[in-house]
């Protein structure tokens, strides 16, 4: 009446408050008396008038204490909302009213006040319907609308709540058969209370709830209705969570109405919120309405994965569980045994993948024709064993291979010496290092290690720190969390999102493993797939066919990127050496074997295998005494798979005359029956011993000095006998070697064997270029054949010409040669042969630490004649130290002058030297005995 | 007093949820966990509107860090009273109150408050375990017993 709105309100506030706590308090405590009249039985359940009006009839019963709890509450509500819209506040008594709608309901029962059953219910429903139309009517503006739609979606479904109550109570639910008498009586009852609506063109609510409990058919309508509005206001404000629970109980509805597939739609909408967020219980109860539903359907594929599913929730009751497994075998054996194409599901429904692993095969790699093996872990999540018809893995090709896989180094991995052997092993390992490099594949794999690692489990930066004032001192100490901004990720929302339609893999070449029983938890399967390409190979999806039906997929292998390579193992064929230790001797015979391994593939009979030979290498079988030739044809037997011939051979090379040291190169030759090309095989050869000579001179006779020794590497002794050595033309040599020679023994530990000849000739005739051959019989010695090495040489330009005499003499005044005084070093060289070189030039090289050459060291002389004297330099020499002193060595040369004809400026008078044998240094090994530089008596020539 | 009491993680799966009570046709487990589920909508809507008013009001960030935890009630059915508590790590704890019973309906907001406060303790302590792993459902059975005693003690 003042106007203060405001201040009235919050004594009808304090109003409320009181008489609820009173009546809380009656519970607990005596009540007084004036509360008894709210126990009167209630008789009426008008509409609460949302007017500004003072609702004059309610406030008479009030004052007559005839008012009932429900007209207390209306009048209080009334007056209330009044406030509030003369307030322009309708979002208010929006959200007032569900509070008074609540504390009425409780205090009803509290008080105990008799009420025909359903009255609260109807009181209730046209409560929030008529605040709803105030909100409605009033809130002109936007935001005052906004205000209240977040208030009118808990309204909408209360009303909604209480017209199920209501139909319940009335048999107006589709399930429902028709209604009772007492039922139809009811509704009368219930039209009764609610009184006549007021005198108004619209239709309110109170005419819109009778006309609902009227029929079936318009309570349906009224109800679908009010659903559909409370789903999509909470949609619209958000609260989606109270939208799916709308959502099954329209759900449920629905399904009574008999309309499945609608039901189904909000089930399925559901259920995949509370699988997301992890609300098992949910889901679970979900899925037991869903299954309910499919059975409703007769959509026997839902029925029986459902059925699955649901024996496999561990939040179910075991019966529960049992029951649906019972059913799903049951709907397996009735419903789907018809059914040509299996029922496909997600295997992590009843399921779970722990871990999958590529089992090794004996061999290190997977070979064609030969089972590959993986080994499954699965835990069953089943209440009880169930049989699975087949387990597989589909594969995938990873990469193609165009050729086979056959390396040409593993095809003649022939360790013939050691020095190839090593050469042939390292291609092959670095081939295999980046095989494996490129094949990124693995062999096995532990689900859960996929899984991302929780960012929960990170430790800590915790560090501590101590802050200091300006003054050093200590300001404080803290404990600091560093916060390192983590990249913000996506988390990976298929966890989230439920593979649509599981879509089966091609299943044509897979791991299988067929019909075993799965028992509850964990189980282990192996799965095996005979090999039969080339390739790598991926492992795809998992299926697991349960009782031949219900196949089970599972894409959770093919992000593990597991898988394997498969090769063919070709025909292998060596040629080995029986002991590979040993250096190959060229000049001896060697046991050597044919190895031929079948690899994967078997070999027929009357195979044979062609060896070719180089020129002068020759074999034979070892077997049988036949002659060596450089052909041989070998038949090798029919053998299984992964068997190993061998045919021994035996070897010889014939050893070529060579001086030098030098490793002898053969090719064997082998051609096989399977293979398109020939295989060379080189071989080396080593000689069993070198033969080395030198020319030595005394004056004009000549000698031969002839050394052997081995090099073979490997440890190998020979036994020579009958050393000779040969001359052509008229040359003749006389043997100075002693007679027992025939124990002379060469080894390769460096063991040499020495033989001296003479050379007979004339010395005063000019000889010509002359040839030798060395020729010795060798045996090793444990062998009794001896063969013949040799060796030939050629000796040119062996006649001595000049002899060099060479003769210190003191010098002047004095009788001994000291240090450190100048002394003659008288030269002499005799022209001994007829030579064309006259012109000679001498050169004195002599030690710079013993010898200090006064004057010239070198000079030009020529020899015309042939004296006895010849000719004589003396040169001033100078010892540098006591002692017995070397003579200066002398160099003689070919002089050749300047071609004075020709008219080349640039050409230079040259030397040229002699060969070893044509000058002979007779002074060469001379010593001369120098006295200290003391003044002595006598001089002393030592020569 | 409470009939349900749930601790819900930061992805909104339920780490707990236990409830007392004689379970009947329309009163059971299964149905509080409905309401416990629902009331997360309620929440969510209620720390939305929170966090906004703060970074509307960015001068006041004290308040941010008073923010009460205890977030009220949340929402209400005829029969149950529903409340939320949300930690500074977003772990929402929900406790439902039933109106029907004598104790449930005459309950205050106050004391709300402390067993939720309470709540929270318990579970501080039971994810000190260091074999718990932060994000799994609670099992402990210590936690357990505790929390029937906190819906008891205070009926």
């Amino acid at each position: 009446m003042l106007g203060l709105y405001e201040e009235a309100l919050v004594q009808y506030d304090e109003l409320d408050a009181l008489f609820s706590q009173f009546v809380l308090n009656s519970n607990v405590a005596e009540s007084p008396k004036w509360l008894e009249t709210f126990r009167q039985p209630i008789t009426c359940w008008q509409a609460v008038r949302l007017t500004s009006l003072v609702p004059q009839n309610l406030r008479e019963l009030i004052i007559k204490k005839k008012a009932s709890l429900l007209d207390f509450r209306s009048y209080l509500f009334q007056r209330q909302s009044a406030m509030l819209l003369l307030t322009f506040k309708p979002w208010e008594i929006a959200s007032r009213c569900l509070t008074t709608v609540h504390n009425t309901l409780v205090e009803l029962s509290l008080l105990n006040a008799h009420a025909v059953e359903g009255a609260a219910a109807c009181w209730a429903h046209l409560a929030c319907a008529e605040t709803l139309r105030a909100c409605e009517r009033i809130s002109s503006t936007n935001s005052a609308l906004e205000a209240c739609t977040n208030m009118n979606a808990p309204l909408l479904h209360n009303a909604k709540d209480k017209l199920h109550e209501l139909g319940k109570l009335c048999g107006l639910l589709p399930c429902s058969s028709e209604p009772t008498s007492e039922q139809l009586h009811l509704v009368v009852m219930l039209s009764a209370g609610m009184g006549d609506s007021e005198p108004n063109n619209q239709q309110s609510s109170t005419d819109r709830l009778k006309e609902a409990l009227c029929s079936k058919k318009s309570f349906q309508q009224y109800y679908l209705e009010l659903a559909e509005l409370a789903m999509g206001t909470y949609k619209h404000i958000g609260r989606l969570r109270f939208a799916r629970t709308i959502g099954r109980d329209l759900a449920a509805f629905y399904s009574e109405l008999g309309e499945t597939s609608k039901a189904v739609v909000f089930l399925m909408d559901a259920l995949r919120s509370y699988e997301e967020q992890g609300w098992k219980d949910l889901a679970a109860q979900t899925r037991l309405e869903l299954i309910a539903a499919a059975k409703k359907m007769n959509d026997v594929d839902r029925y029986a994965k459902l059925s699955a599913r649901i024996a496999s929730t561990a939040e179910l009751e075991i019966l529960v569980r049992n029951f649906y497994f019972e059913e799903m075998l049951k709907t397996i054996k009735e419903d789907l045994a018809e059914k040509q194409e299996s029922v496909l599901t997600e295997l992590s429904d009843c399921f779970k993948l722990v871990s999958a692993e590529l089992l090794p095969s004996e061999r290190d790699v997977y070979i064609t024709d030969n089972k590959v093996q993986c080994r499954l872990v699965i835990d069953s999540h089943m209440p009880k064993d169930v049989l699975c018809t087949r387990a597989a893995i589909s594969v995938e090709m990873f990469q193609d291979k165009q050729t086979e896989k056959r390396t040409p180094v593993k095809n003649y991995k022939t360790d013939l010496t050691v020095n190839v052997g090593t050469q042939a092993n390292s291609p092959r390992k670095s081939v295999d290092t980046t095989e494996s490099e490129s094949n990124t594949l693995i062999t096995s794999i532990r689900l859960d290690d996929l899984k991302p690692k929780n960012p929960l489990l990170n430790p800590m930066n915790i560090t501590s720190k101590l802050h200091y004032k300006e003054d050093k001192t200590l300001q404080k100490a803290t404990v600091e969390c560093q916060n390192p901004k983590l990249p913000l990720r996506r988390t990976d929302s298929t966890k989230y999102r439920k593979p649509s339609a599981t879509v089966r893999n091609n299943y044509e070449t897979c791991f299988e493993c067929k019909t075993f029983t799965i028992h509850p938890g964990l189980n282990t399967v192996v799965v095996e797939y005979i090999a039969q390409k080339c390739g790598t190979f991926k492992l795809g999806q998992v299926s697991l066919l349960i009782e031949g039906k219900l196949e089970f997929l599972s894409n959770a292998l093919i992000a593990g990127k597991m898988g394997y390579e498969v090769e063919t193992q070709a025909i292998s064929v060596y040629l080995n050496k029986v002991e590979p230790k040993k250096d190959l001797v060229s000049g001896l015979e060697h046991d050597m074997e044919l190895v031929v391994t079948s690899g994967s593939s078997r070999i027929e009979d009357n195979a044979t295998i062609l060896l070719k030979t180089s020129t002068g290498l020759n074999i034979r079988f070892a077997k049988d005494q036949c002659p060596m030739s450089r052909e041989i044809a070998i038949p090798i037997q029919a053998i299984e798979p992964f068997q190993t011939t061998k045919i021994p051979l035996r070897l010889f090379a014939s050893l070529q005359p060579k001086r030098e040291k030098s490793i002898e190169l053969h090719t064997v030759w082998l051609t096989c029956p399977w293979w398109e090309t020939i295989t060379e095989v080189p071989l080396h050869f080593s000689p069993p011993m070198i033969a080395s000579w030198r020319l030595l001179t005394s004056n004009t006779r000549k000698f031969i000095h002839v050394t052997l020794k081995s090099s073979v590497a490997h440890f190998i002794q020979f036994i020579l006998t009958e050393p000779k050595l040969e001359c052509d033309g008229n040359n003749t040599v006389s043997d100075l070697n002693p007679k027992n020679s025939g124990d002379m023994i060469v080894a390769s530990d460096s063991t040499t064997a020495s033989l001296m000849w003479e050379l007979l000739k004339d010395p005063l005739v000019k000889a010509g270029p002359m040839k030798a051959t060395f020729t010795v019989q060798y045996r090793p010695v444990k062998e009794d054949i001896s063969r013949t090495f040799s060796c030939p040489f050629d000796i040119q330009d062996y006649t001595t010409l000049f002899v060099i005499r060479t003769k210190l003499e003191p010098g002047k005044g004095s009788d001994f040669c000291r240090a450190s005084q100048v002394c003659c070093l008288q030269l002499n060289v005799q022209r001994v042969n007829e030579t064309e070189h006259t012109s000679l030039m001498y050169e004195v090289l002599a030690d710079q630490t013993m010898w200090a050459v006064l004057g010239r060291t070198a000079g030009v002389i020529t020899m015309e004649t042939s004296t006895a004297e010849g000719q004589c330099v003396s040169l001033d020499v100078m010892p540098l130290g006591a002692g017995y002193l070397p003579l200066p060595a002398v160099r003689l040369s070919k002089y050749i002058a300047r071609d004075t004809s020709a008219r080349d400026t640039s050409a230079h008078p040259r030397l040229e030297p002699f060969s070893p044998g044509q000058v002979y240094h007779a002074g060469k090994a001379k010593q001369v005995h120098v006295l200290a530089p003391a003044p002595k008596e006598h001089l002393d020539i030592t020569v | 007093m409470a009939v349900c009491v749930a601790v819900i993680g930061k992805d909104n799966s339920p780490l707990y949820i236990g409830g007392i009570g004689n379970d009947t046709s329309t009163d059971n487990e299964l149905s509080r966990q409905w309401l416990v589920h629902t009331a997360l909508d309620a929440l969510e809507e209620r720390l939305s509107t929170t966090n906004t008013s703060n970074t509307n009001s960015s001068a006041n960030t004290a308040r941010t860090d008073l923010r009460d935890l205890y977030l009220g009630l949340l929402y209400s059915t005829d029969t149950h009273k529903i409340y939320g508590y949300v930690t500074n790590t977003r772990i929402k704890l929900v406790l439902v109150t039933s109106s029907t019973s004598p104790s449930g309906s005459n309950i205050r907001d106050a004391e709300v408050r402390t067993a939720l406060r309470r709540l929270h303790a318990l579970y501080a302590d039971a994810i000190c375990n260091p074999f718990h792993l932060p994000g799994d459902q609670i099992t402990s059975q210590k936690f357990d017993k505790q929390v029937k005693s906190l819906m008891l003690n205070n009926v």
